[in-house]
This record gives structure tokens, C-alpha cells and sequence, in this order.
């Protein structure tokens, strides 16, 4: 995506955000990742929303002790969100692909750039529409616990052990880098 | 079905069970250990016991419709994703609440002590003199006297961590060398002990094992590892539960037969000799009756529960329960006014903080009324002392590399040191306060729902200010920024510390067990849970639990071999 087109794309979002939050968009619209009230991802879906995943948060090679975003994603929208807050997802979901217009499911992940020059437009319009802004926000927010939580990260850099080696209850942090929490 | 012939049917295999079990079977009693729920083996039942925190499905955080299901368990601090399994649900187990009371609940073997913070301290006269001196309550039979040799065979046994601090309104025990506390704590108690001569902070005295003794390693136990997960259960038996250490120390003696998945529904009384003649127990699973018998019965099914079973053992010589002459029974129940905190951040001793964890904190012995009647309100409180420090993970700004490079190409920071109180304040236990049961509905297994009234008043809500202003004006002595004070305004329950409605007493007219915690009526009968606390004071409780279930079990092995009972 080019950057003049990202452009157009965040003044289609507005419009279109004053169009969808007229607009009652029934289940219909939103089958494609919903059934029977859980987030319902295809192959497809979930790769899509790992490329997302990754746009916003890119970790990509960084470490094979994060575990993959999409199902972590998935599993915490299901079974931590209200009903509500599901739909929610699912909806936002659906307006983030019309929003970027990507029948095909795929990011040209050349150009993350673009993408996120589209997202922030989006959070930045006070008229985007409440599920877009939703969604963004909850795979950002899911996203980023998904790392801070991973082995990862609490070992390498919350220094983290299940059984600690030693307790030292006035520790001089500035002596060493080698702290323990 | 009728099965014969113990000498001791035990109800309940909790934290105080546990320990009538291992008195009675080391002494040779053959005795019955009866608990409603699963039995949970030391270490090969601890599900999640060595489970790092991103191997959980949710990172820690319960399911929604778990929560929404249960939104008492939900409001317990304790209730997570690691534990989850050793606590309640409130729609397996419904009751009814006459006023709101949140009722925390562990039923298996071990009881609530796999689930317990592991705080321990012993009360002193101050505390048993409490009802006598202000005539709020009944006196209690027994003082700290009678106690402190149970409490010594208790710590030992169990094993606490702790200093000697030489307070005589906190008598010191058979310790375990304690763990250092932090700077900010060691400050704390520093500034404290300048200004005010009554008030000390101290480590706070813990059933963990800092040290494993010889009686520790024949129990199977090793030391603290100081993981700080606790509450999954330990595989090094760091921390005292009945599952660790009681129970197994009883079934090795060959004299206990361990019965999960057993409902007691009744205590039975035989109207020819005027004694208990043993339970009724519903399975759990087939709802099958089997009758058991036995020479002698302790209740310990954890306070309220315990209450119902005496309240629904009906007979023509007890029509309103069990040992209930006097309509007391299910009456004057109190609990812990947990409600308020005041919290601070400390700029001070920023070139330090923690490294590792121990399980326990500081401790604010109770220092309102001791010798003299000084405040507008009854008895007093203690409190928690908290300081931590940790790496503070920033969420960063933005999307892109812009994110992940805020959060990945800096090593998290210390953030300030962080302080806070708790109030644990005693509560006086009322006549309106009570527990009954229902007279029309009835849970899964037949047994009358039971019906929970418990409240504040007046005392809890001036106590609650003092705290909130001594707490304020301690914290500020110690140049303690952004204070600030709040009121969770929990219903009570959330304490975890239900006491009474069987209380000791002196007077058959006004208690229901004698100084020995027998029924004053039927002496075969022993009630050594929470129930038989004549009053709250402010210490933990269960240590004080575990010394009178312990010295009620050697009292009862006596009397029976007297033909006494
Ligand atoms: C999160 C948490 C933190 C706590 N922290 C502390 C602390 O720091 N210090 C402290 O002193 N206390 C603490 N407590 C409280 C402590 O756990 C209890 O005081 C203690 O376990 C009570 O012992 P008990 O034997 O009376 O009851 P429990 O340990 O609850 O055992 C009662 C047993 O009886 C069984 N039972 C119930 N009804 C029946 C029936 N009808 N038939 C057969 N069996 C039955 C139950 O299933 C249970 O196993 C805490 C509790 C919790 C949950
Ligand atoms: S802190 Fe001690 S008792 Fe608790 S889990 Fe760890 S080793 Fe076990």
C-alpha cells in the first residue's frame, strides 16, 4: 500500500465509520469469525491475524519461546471476554478487512508502515466506529501480554525463575546487571 | 449400611482435622477421618505445582463465565488459574446469605490449608482476656497458660518461621531461624520503634520451613524453596498443610482409615446413654447413607459447616441440634475486619531492592487497648506491612518497531518501592450474628441449605477510622508519598476467618462447650475448628486452631481411657 493511498483509505475509514455506526450490522456480516458467540478463525482468519498481530507488534525471529500470537489471541477473546465483548471482536474484526480491503487476507507486509499509518488514523478519528477501535486496541493490548508473559521475557528480561536461587533482602542494585525480581 | 467400630470418627479433613487425626492415631485410637470432598495425595495431586506462569492457558487470569458463575470464590484474592481447583464454587455449593457474606471454601483433603496464607501467631492473655474484661462475650475457660505448651508441640511439629521479639502481647514460639527482612521493612521498623513505643514491626511469623528439622524430614518435608506459589501445593512440603504433614504422619501410624468423598449429614445420639453414637454420611458420588460408629466425635468441618451438622443433628432429647439446649448454638459467630488498606510509595533506598522472594512479610502487633480501655471503640487490630520493589514492564506507545523496540532494546527498570497496611481488626461476636438452616430447601445431598448472617457495626467502622488514621500518620513518619487510604468495603467472609456459634465457655447456660471443647451436654463430642472461638481477637487464627484441636485430642485419649466419656 502506498502511502498516498493509505491516506485515502483513512478518509474512506471516517466516512465509513459514520456510515457503519449507522448501519446495524447483523450476524450475517460477522459469521465469518463468529459461531455460537466464540470467535471462530479458519486457517485463513488466523493467519491473517497473526500478520496483524505482528504489524502491530513486530517479533518476528526474536525468540521460539513466545507463543504463536493468533491462538493466544483467539483463546483469550474466548474465553476471558464478555459475550459482548466477543461480538465486539468479531465485528471489529470484520471492519478492519474491509477497512484495509484485503480480500485475499494478506498484508503486503513490505509496507507495515502504511498499515499502521491506516490504524492510527483510525484511533485518532473520534468517529471511528466503536468495534474497529475495539479490535485494534485488543490485539495490541493481547498482543503485547503475549510477549511480556512469555518465557521469553520473563526470563531474559524479568530475570523470572520458578524455584529462585537465593534471596538477598537488601540487594545493591547498582553492584550488577544480574538482578532477580 | 451400618459400618462399626472406631473409637474416634473425625468430620472433616481440613487443617484442624488433621491434626486430631495424627493425635488420636498416634495414641492408638482407631479412628475414622471422614471428608466430603476428594482426597488429594502430597505432591502426586498437585496439578499445576511445577507449572512456569506462561505455561497457563490464561497467563493467570480466570475464564469469564468461571467468574460470572461465581462471583463470590471470584472476589477471593486467592482464586486463579494456578489454584482454582482447590477452591469452591459457588454453584456446586449454594447457601443462602441472610446478610452478604462470602464464604471461601476448600473442600478436599487438606481443607483450606493448601489454600492458607500460612500466617501464624499465638494469641496471650490479653487476647482470652479480651471478653472478661469488657463484658462483650462470655469469658473464655481457658487462658494462654493453658494453651502454650499445644502451641509448642503445634510449631514444632508444623514447623514456623519466626523471630523471638520478646512482645508480651504476641508470646514468642518454638521458632525456625526467619528470613531477613527487607530494607524498606528493617526502615520502617526503625522509624516505628522511634516514635512510638507501643507499636513494633516485626517479621511476620510463618509455617514455612526456613530450615527442615529431623521430625520435618521424617514427615517427607525439605525446606523452602522460597518459590512463593504456595497455594498449588508444595512438592518440597515448604509450607505446613494436613496434606503435607498431619494426615500422612496419621495414616503412617496404620490407625486412621481416610474416607473422601463423605458428606456427613448428622451426628447421631443415642437417648439410652445419653452419648453420640457416631454419623451419618452421605457418599457424595451415589448418595448412598452408611452409618458409622464410634466411641467418640470431633467435629471439624471448618466453622460454619460445622455449626450445620450439630444444627442438623436432631433427636427427641436435642430437637434444635446437637448439644443445643439453649438455643445458642449458630449464635455470637465474628470473623476479621479486613476492609481497609493505606498504601504509599517510598522514594527513599533507591539504589536497592529484593532478590528472590520469601513467603511471608511484616507484622503489626495489635497495640490499642492493651492495659487500659483508650479508644472509642472495643479490642483492636493488627496489620500487614508490605514493601516491594519490581522491574516495571513499560507498555509502550504506538504501533510497529516503534512498540516492540520501546519494550525490547531496554532492560526493564526498577520502579519505586511500593508500601502498604492491612488492617486485620477483631470483631465482637453478636447474637444477631448467626448461621441457621433452612427450614424448606436443600442442597445436592439432602442437607438443609444453610443461611449466613453476618455484619459490621459500629465498633468495626471506628476501628476502621483508626487504623486509617494511625496507619496515615505512621506512614508519613516515615516520609511515605502519595498515601492513600481505602475501604474495599468487602462484605465479611473474604477475611477467610469465620469463628464461632459453638463458643467455649465457662457456663453451660450461656456456651456450648466446656473448657475442654466438649459438647457441655454431651461429652463424647468435641467441636476444635473455628466454631468453639468465644472470641476474634487479631491474630490469624488457625495456629490457635491447630493447639486446641491438639490439646483436645490428648484430653479426649485420656478420658476415654478413664472411662470418663
Ligand atoms: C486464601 C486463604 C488464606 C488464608 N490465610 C490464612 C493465614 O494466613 N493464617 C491463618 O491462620 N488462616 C488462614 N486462612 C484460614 C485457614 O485456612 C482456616 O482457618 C483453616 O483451614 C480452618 O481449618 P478447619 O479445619 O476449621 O477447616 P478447613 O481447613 O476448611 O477443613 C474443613 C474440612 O471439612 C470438610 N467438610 C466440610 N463439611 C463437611 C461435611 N459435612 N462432611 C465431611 N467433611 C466436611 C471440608 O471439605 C474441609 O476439607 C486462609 C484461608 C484461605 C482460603
Ligand atoms: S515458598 Fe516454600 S512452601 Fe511455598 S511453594 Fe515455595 S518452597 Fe513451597
Amino acid at each position: 500500500m502506498h502511502r498516498r493511498e493509505a491516506v485515502k483509505r483513512i478518509a474512506l475509514a471516517s466516512i465509513a465509520a459514520m456510515v457503519m455506526t449507522r448501519c446495524d450490522f447483523g450476524e450475517e456480516e460477522v459469521t465469518e469469525f463468529l459461531s455460537e458467540g466464540k470467535l471462530q478463525l479458519n486457517q485463513k482468519h488466523k493467519k491473517y491475524l497473526a500478520q496483524i498481530s505482528e504489524t502491530f507488534l513486530p517479533i518476528k525471529g526474536k525468540s521460539d519461546r513466545i507463543d504463536p500470537a493468533a491462538d493466544f489471541i483467539m483463546t483469550m477473546v474466548n474465553d476471558c471476554k464478555s459475550p459482548a465483548d466477543i461480538q465486539k471482536f468479531a465485528v471489529g474484526f470484520n471492519d478492519y478487512k474491509n477497512l484495509m480491503n484485503q480480500s485475499s487476507l494478506e498484508i503486503d507486509t513490505d509496507e507495515p508502515e502504511e498499515v499502521l499509518t491506516v490504524v492510527e488514523g483510525v484511533l485518532d478519528k473520534k468517529e471511528s466506529k466503536e468495534e474497529l477501535t475495539y479490535f485494534i486496541l485488543t490485539v495490541r493490548e493481547l498482543s503485547l501480554k503475549n510477549l511480556t508473559s512469555s518465557a521469553f521475557f520473563m526470563e531474559d528480561y524479568l530475570d523470572y525463575q520458578l524455584i529462585p536461587s537465593e534471596y538477598i533482602a537488601c540487594y545493591d542494585i547498582t553492584k550488577s546487571q544480574n538482578e532477580r525480581i | 449400611m451400618n459400618e462399626s467400630n472406631y473409637d474416634a470418627i473425625i468430620i472433616g479433613a481440613g487443617m484442624s482435622g488433621g491434626w486430631v487425626a495424627k493425635e488420636l492415631c498416634e495414641q492408638g485410637l482407631k479412628t475414622l477421618l471422614l471428608e466430603r470432598g476428594p482426597d488429594v495425595k502430597h505432591i502426586q495431586d498437585y496439578p499445576t505445582t511445577n507449572m512456569q506462569p506462561w505455561e497457563f492457558k490464561h497467563r493467570g487470569e480466570m475464564p469469564y463465565d468461571v467468574q460470572k458463575e461465581n462471583p463470590i470464590v471470584s472476589r477471593c484474592y486467592a482464586f486463579k488459574e494456578d489454584n482454582a481447583h482447590f477452591m469452591v464454587k459457588d454453584k456446586e455449593h449454594p447457601y443462602k446469605q441472610d446478610k452478604p457474606f462470602d464464604w471461601i471454601r476448600g473442600y478436599q483433603v487438606g481443607g483450606k490449608s493448601l489454600l492458607w496464607a500460612r500466617q501464624t501467631q499465638r494469641w496471650s492473655d490479653f487476647d482470652f482476656e479480651g471478653p472478661a474484661r469488657d463484658g462483650f462475650s462470655v469469658d473464655w475457660p481457658i487462658r494462654y497458660k493453658d494453651l502454650a505448651p499445644w502451641y509448642s508441640k503445634v510449631e514444632k511439629f508444623a514447623g514456623i518461621t519466626g523471630n523471638k521479639d520478646g512482645l508480651e502481647t504476641l508470646p514468642d514460639g518454638e521458632f525456625l531461624p526467619a528470613w531477613q527482612l527487607n530494607c524498606v521493612q528493617d526502615y520502617f521498623t526503625d522509624v516505628i520503634a522511634k516514635n512510638y513505643k507501643d507499636r513494633h514491626v516485626i517479621f511476620g511469623r510463618c509455617a514455612h520451613l526456613a530450615e527442615a528439622k529431623d521430625i520435618h524430614r521424617e514427615q517427607g518435608r525439605t525446606q523452602c524453596m522460597k518459590r512463593t506459589e504456595c497455594e498449588r501445593g508444595c512438592p518440597f512440603g515448604g509450607y505446613f498443610s494436613s496434606v503435607s504433614s498431619t494426615i500422612p504422619w496419621a495414616l503412617k501410624s496404620g490407625n486412621l482409615t481416610l474416607k473422601p468423598y463423605s458428606v456427613v449429614e448428622s451426628v447421631m445420639y443415642d437417648e439410652e446413654s445419653g452419648k453420640a453414637s457416631g454419623v451419618r454420611v452421605i457418599d457424595s458420588n451415589t448418595k448412598e447413607v452408611t452409618e458409622y460408629t464410634s466411641k467418640i466425635v470431633f467435629l471439624n468441618a471448618g466453622s460454619i459447616n460445622t455449626v450445620s451438622i450439630l444444627l442438623n443433628s436432631k433427636s427427641d432429647r436435642f430437637p434444635n441440634g446437637l448439644g443445643n439446649d439453649t438455643g445458642l448454638l449458630g449464635k455470637y459467630v465474628g470473623f476479621h475486619n479486613y476492609r481497609g488498606k493505606v498504601n504509599a510509595i517510598h522514594d527513599g533506598h533507591i539504589n536497592t531492592a529484593v532478590k528472590g522472594r520469601i513467603p511471608t512479610g511484616a507484622y503489626i502487633p495489635r497495640f490499642q487497648n492493651i492495659h487500659r480501655q483508650e479508644t472509642d471503640f472495643l479490642r483492636g487490630y493488627a496489620a500487614t506491612f508490605f514493601a516491594g520493589r519490581s522491574k516495571q514492564v513499560e507498555m509502550g506507545e504506538g504501533f510497529g518497531h516503534a512498540l516492540s523496540s520501546q519494550i525490547l532494546d531496554n532492560q526493564p527498570e526498577y520502579g519505586p518501592w511500593h508500601v502498604g497496611s492491612g488492617i486485620m481488626g477483631a470483631t465482637i461476636p453478636k447474637e444477631t450474628n448467626y448461621i441457621k438452616l433452612d427450614e424448606t430447601e436443600t442442597d445436592e445431598w439432602g442437607n438443609p441449605l444453610i443461611r449466613i448472617s453476618m455484619e459490621y457495626d459500629d465498633n468495626d467502622e471506628k476501628m476502621l477510622k483508626h487504623f486509617f488514621g494511625q496507619f496515615t500518620e505512621m506512614f508519613e513518619k516515615a516520609g511515605f508519598e502519595n498515601i492513600t487510604q481505602a475501604d474495599s468495603k468487602q462484605a465479611p467472609g473474604l477475611d477467610i476467618h469465620e469463628m464461632g456459634g459453638a463458643r467455649m465457655g465457662k457456663d453451660a447456660k450461656t456456651s456450648v462447650l466446656n473448657k475442654w471443647n466438649q459438647l457441655h451436654n454431651c461429652k463424647n463430642v468435641f467441636v476444635t475448628d473455628g466454631a468453639c472461638m468465644t472470641s476474634t481477637s487479631t491474630q490469624n487464627p488457625s495456629l490457635t486452631y491447630m493447639a486446641i484441636s491438639a490439646r483436645a485430642a490428648n484430653y479426649a485419649v485420656e478420658a476415654l481411657k478413664k472411662g470418663e466419656i
